[in-house]
């Protein structure tokens, strides 16, 4: 999402404001969208975004670059939004895939999305909703791997550094967010046939 | 008619492999031995398409900026985000 130069980030620690102008500008959609992700609604990820870079702000001086600064401010965003959630529902807690449901990974019909075309259906604005509707049916460190590495395209040795979670964690969550919305589009996309025939 | 299909044990494994490795190198030795295993399975090589297809629609539904965040952001540290902050 930004790459900077030496030169660049040397302006960066010394808050200069065109380089700090230009960071904000390359990365508020990649970290809303992650924090929008996780939070859910626009407000408090609005909230989020800004807590994150004021910490931004506040910290640089002190970043000496142990990850790239894309990084660093990944995982600023992630606690920040990991930090509000507690607090919107704070009895709920945080879940995780242990949560039984995510236990197995179930596999139907692999060939259920043989005919589905993602180019036409993505212009169905009540199947969009319904994409937003699973997903947010991941818990919630499950569905921040997802995005992470699947709609952000980071590395799993980044998300490994941004979640400070084992690879190995990392990588069964991957496997179960991306095994569930297949399962649950592929439900979806059967029943919606049953539908039409009937 | 659509519905569960009978999955054996080896393309149930291939399946839990394809779920976790999907975008990453496939070039190791294991890597390969699954890739093998998708060329002579029709039902395994429609999972990994369906799988493509699902992150597919979710990179689309990526969340879109509101009107005027990237401003209110600049505006937020023009300063230092000690005079914004409530
Ligand atoms: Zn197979």
């Amino acid at each position: 999402m930004l790459k900077l130069t030496d030169d660049q980030l040397a302006l960066a620690i010394k808050l200069d404001p065109a380089t700090i102008s230009l960071i904000v500008k390359k990365t508020t959609g990649p970290l809303y969208n992650l924090i929008f992700q996780m939070v859910r609604n626009r407000e408090d990820a609005e909230d989020v975004l800004q807590e994150t870079y004021i910490k931004m702000y506040n910290n640089l001086s002190g970043f000496r670059g142990e990850s790239s600064l894309p990084t660093w401010l990944y995982r600023v965003a992630t606690n920040a939004a990991l930090e509000k959630l507690r607090k919107i529902s704070p009895d709920r807690g945080i879940r995780d895939f242990q949560d039984e449901e995510f236990q197995e990974i179930t596999i139907n019909d692999r060939r259920a999305l043989d005919e589905f075309n993602p180019e036409r259906m993505m212009m169905n604005e009540e199947f969009k909703t319904v994409l937003n509707t699973y997903l947010q049916e991941l818990p919630e460190k499950t569905r921040l791997v997802f995005v992470l590495r699947d709609q952000e395209n980071l590395s799993l040795e980044e998300i490994v550094m941004i979640t400070g979670d084992s690879d190995w964690s990392v990588k069964g969550r991957l496997k179960r967010a991306r095994s569930f919305l297949r399962e649950k589009l592929a439900g979806y996309l059967t029943e919606g046939k049953v539908n039409y025939e009937g | 008619m659509k519905g569960k299909d009978i999955i054996s044990p080896q393309c149930k494994k291939i399946v839990y492999e394809i779920c976790e490795r999907m975008g990453e190198d496939m070039t190791s030795p294991h890597c390969r031995e699954i890739m093998h295993h998708i060329e002579d399975c029709p039902e395994c090589k429609a999972y990994l398409e369906s799988l493509k297809k699902t992150v597919h629609v979710y990179r689309k539904t990526r969340e879109e900026i509101p009107a005027g965040l990237e401003e209110r952001m600049m505006e937020l540290l023009k300063h230092g985000p000690g005079h914004a902050t409530p």
